[in-house]
């Protein structure tokens, strides 16, 4: 199990993902490019905006990653570094990325799985070496949110059950 | 591991529900999803055996609205309470933040 301690990423972070993410799709030709961390939470999104829920979207991915670590295991793997799920008109391909998030690329019969693949190796690298320095810097003190922040969070709480 | 974006002024938060087979995890998420204003909350999913009993989650996450300028969201996840599912149960505890452990007081039941 990892940490309990928070991690962030700022603007910057975002715009070189962004910068990544849009470089695969015009060179792989897919539809989207997402990326999901391994706790299940979504981290970015490029592309044709999803049809699906996001959020249930990251929640899945992510526990289907680990269960195939899992299996992998079991067959003497350290991992599977990629996952591919077929569809009649849409797939997906799943890569991880310094064991820490996954990059998760949705296409159709615009491009071929070979060429994804292809183009995702290359980009793993590059999101490697941002996500790595991303964490190190987890240990150096981080902006904190406003004073106050948690008591507001406790009075929204109380509101949901009315 | 709760994470903070502030690129897209989002903080997430992961709560796993915790505990022996039956003690009504699952239920407790039911009831969650029962009370919170649609708005609030968005699809439940529940990996589930046919008989309905865990299998390998159960999730639901839940808004909190908009904090400081902070977009607040819960993840709440049940794990399956059966010892046969330890593998699984790792899993969905990774980078969790809180944990709220349910079992069944009845006295038979403990």
């Amino acid at each position: 199990m990892s940490g309990a301690a928070s991690w962030s990423f700022g603007e910057d972070d975002a715009s070189r993902i962004q910068l990544v993410l849009d470089q695969l799709l015009r060179e792989a030709d897919a539809r989207t490019a997402l990326i999901v961390d391994r706790t299940g939470q979504m981290l970015a999104t490029r592309g044709e905006e999803p049809t699906f829920d996001p959020v249930a979207f990251a929640s899945l991915t992510a526990a289907d990653f680990s269960a195939n670590d899992q299996l992998a295991r079991m067959l003497g793997e350290t991992e599977f570094g990629a996952l591919f799920h077929q569809g009649d008109r849409e797939s997906l391909y799943l890569a991880d990325v310094a064991r820490r998030v996954i990059l998760v690329v949705l296409f159709d019969n615009r491009t071929t799985l070979g060429l994804v693949k292809l183009r995702v190796r290359g980009v793993v690298e590059s999101l490697s070496e941002l996500f790595t320095e991303m964490f190190e810097r987890r240990d150096r003190p981080a902006p904190r949110v406003e004073a106050g922040f948690v008591g507001d969070a406790e009075d929204e709480i109380d509101k949901l059950f009315g | 591991m709760s994470l903070i974006n502030y690129a897209s002024r989002e903080i997430n938060c992961k709560l796993v529900y915790y505990g022996p087979g039956l003690g009504g995890k699952t239920t407790n998420l039911e009831y969650i999803y029962e009370k919170v204003a649609p708005a609030a909350k968005g699809k439940m999913i529940s990996l589930a055996t046919e008989t309905e009993r865990t299998l390998f989650f159960d999730f639901l996450p839940v808004d909190l609205g908009t904090i400081r300028g902070f977009k607040t969201r819960f993840h709440l996840y049940t794990v399956p309470g059966q010892v046969y599912y330890n593998a699984s149960r790792k899993l969905i505890l990774k980078g969790v933040d809180g944990v709220v452990f349910v079992a069944d007081s009845q006295i038979e039941r403990i």
